[in-house]
């Protein structure tokens, strides 16, 4: 679109992978719909907030073991 | 003979600088240039004018156009000895620049409010669903290695941004850090119509009560230690970004280096920013950021910061069906899970006194914020090891 309009624009037809720049590399990673991944990714998506849950519920644990330690310290003093 | 000689010099000079430009093509290096020098001044204009996250958005913006000038590349600016070449790869490159600034950030954050309700912390866990949704949507347009890149925009922080994409050498690191950093800054304004969306009225002048436990010191000082170590063990590759974070709030609360802490806080936080936003800028190159790929990270770095807000909301809302009256929680503190400290808490409880005027959540929302700082870093570093061992294979 954005090439589209460029010409029409410069009145010419320069060539789009002169407009875009576009190189061999990009040209093989180009923007497209891709469904390869969606197991992969989905299996991140339940791993990685199952993970942080368990990280955090175990520093919640922690803490609150060694609020308590420190209040039941006080309570003795 | 010599001045003629000079005179010739520069004259050649001149001549080959004028020939140089005038060789340019307009449509393919003179118009990306001067459109990447809007987009440099724009960001400098949201940075002075509205005062959006000028620490990082003005040397950006200024570094956009200073690698986007016609002979960059040649001339110094970012060719192979240029000096931003030289700072990107001493600093950015090995990820070692957010690692110093997360020194500073942790000397900056005072955990005593979530040190003194410590069940808050789980709504900094559930706010970083935005970030996994956003991996499972980009995962449909990009590799899994940019699909992380890109949802680790969700974590509205900017070093854990900057150390993750460059990790995973990503080749749209400019087009993430603009927005990371202008979605932290607009925090005012994409949270409050989604809390709003997802809650009732009556749900929002929900108060809680706030104790204001005391922390002792001794708390506070194995907080960053044991935090390290559970996050080192658990997820390994988030033990660097966590380290340093708690080794700057270590050097806080320790108690016996206020000098290294007040250094920490203000000097070296602040040096390491300045040479940081214009180092970044080198991925600010027209071609790098000139893509249709930029617009669609924009919006997907959108979704993340909606997600992440809803997420935070609604595991609040699920939490207080399980609740008895009276010990419910404010649904709105949730949404302050995300990394964006401190607007996010002021936003929060900004809401909640516009629903009842008594109604103080600002402690409890800084707690949710602060922890939210720690589950961002964890997640930068949970979604590094799955991208790591995905591209091993």
């Amino acid at each position: 679109m954005f090439s589209f309009l460029l010409n029409k624009l410069a009145g010419t037809t320069v060539p789009t992978e002169i407009i875009e720049g576009v190189t061999e590399a990009e040209k093989a990673a180009e923007l497209s719909f891709r469904t390869d991944n969606i197991t992969e990714a989905l299996l991140w998506f339940i791993t990685g907030m199952v993970g942080i849950f368990m990280v955090i519920g175990i520093i919640i644990l922690v803490v609150s073991l060694l609020n308590k330690l420190g209040s039941e310290k006080k309570k003795k003093d | 003979m010599q001045i003629l000689g000079f005179l010739e010099e520069f004259g050649d000079k001149i001549l080959g600088i004028f020939s140089a430009i005038t060789e340019m093509n307009f449509l393919s290096d003179t118009l990306p240039m001067l459109i990447m020098w809007v987009i440099g001044g724009v960001l400098i204009y949201l940075a002075i004018a509205k005062d959006m996250e000028p620490t990082l958005l003005l040397p950006m913006g200024f570094g956009t156009i200073l690698v986007n000038l016609p002979l960059a590349l040649t001339e110094g600016v970012i060719s192979e000895h240029g000096a931003i070449e030289i700072l990107y790869n001493a600093g950015v490159a090995n990820e070692l620049f957010p690692l110093i600034l997360f020194i500073g950030i942790g000397a900056m954050i005072d955990f005593g409010p979530v040190l003194a309700n410590p069940k808050l912390m789980i709504f900094g866990a559930a706010a970083q669903f935005g970030i996994f949704f956003t991996l499972f949507v980009a995962s449909f347009f990009f590799p899994l290695n940019e699909a992380a890149s890109i949802a680790i925009i969700g974590a509205a922080d900017g070093p854990t941004s900057i150390f993750v994409a460059t990790a995973l050498d990503s080749q749209y690191i400019g087009a993430i850090i603009v927005a990371a950093y202008s979605y932290m800054a607009l925090v005012p304004i994409v949270q409050p119509p989604v809390i709003k969306l997802l809650t009732t009225k009556k749900e929002r002048k929900i108060r809680m009560k706030y104790e204001g436990k005391a922390v002792s010191k001794r708390t506070r000082i194995l907080f960053p230690i044991i935090v390290t170590i559970i996050a080192g063990v658990i997820a390994p590759q988030s033990a660097v970004l966590i380290g340093f974070l708690m080794f700057g709030n270590l050097i806080r609360e320790c108690g016996v280096l206020d000098s290294l802490s007040e250094t920490a806080q203000k000097v070296l936080a602040n040096l390491i920013t300045i040479l940081l936003g214009i180092t970044v800028a080198r991925n600010m190159n027209a071609e790098s950021f000139l893509r249709k790929e930029t617009a669609l990270i924009l919006g997907l770095g959108l979704v993340a910061f909606i997600v992440d807000t809803a997420g935070g909301v609604l595991f609040a809302k699920l939490l207080n069906i399980f609740l008895p009256e009276g010990k419910k929680f404010n649904p709105m503190i949730g949404a302050a899970g995300i990394s964006a400290f401190p607007m996010s808490s002021r936003v929060v409880h900004k809401l909640g006194l516009e629903a009842d005027n008594q109604n103080f959540l600002l402690m409890h929302a800084t707690g949710v914020n602060v922890s939210g700082q720690v589950a961002s870093v964890i997640a930068g570093g949970v979604l590094l090891k799955f991208a790591l061992e995905f591209l091993a294979k």
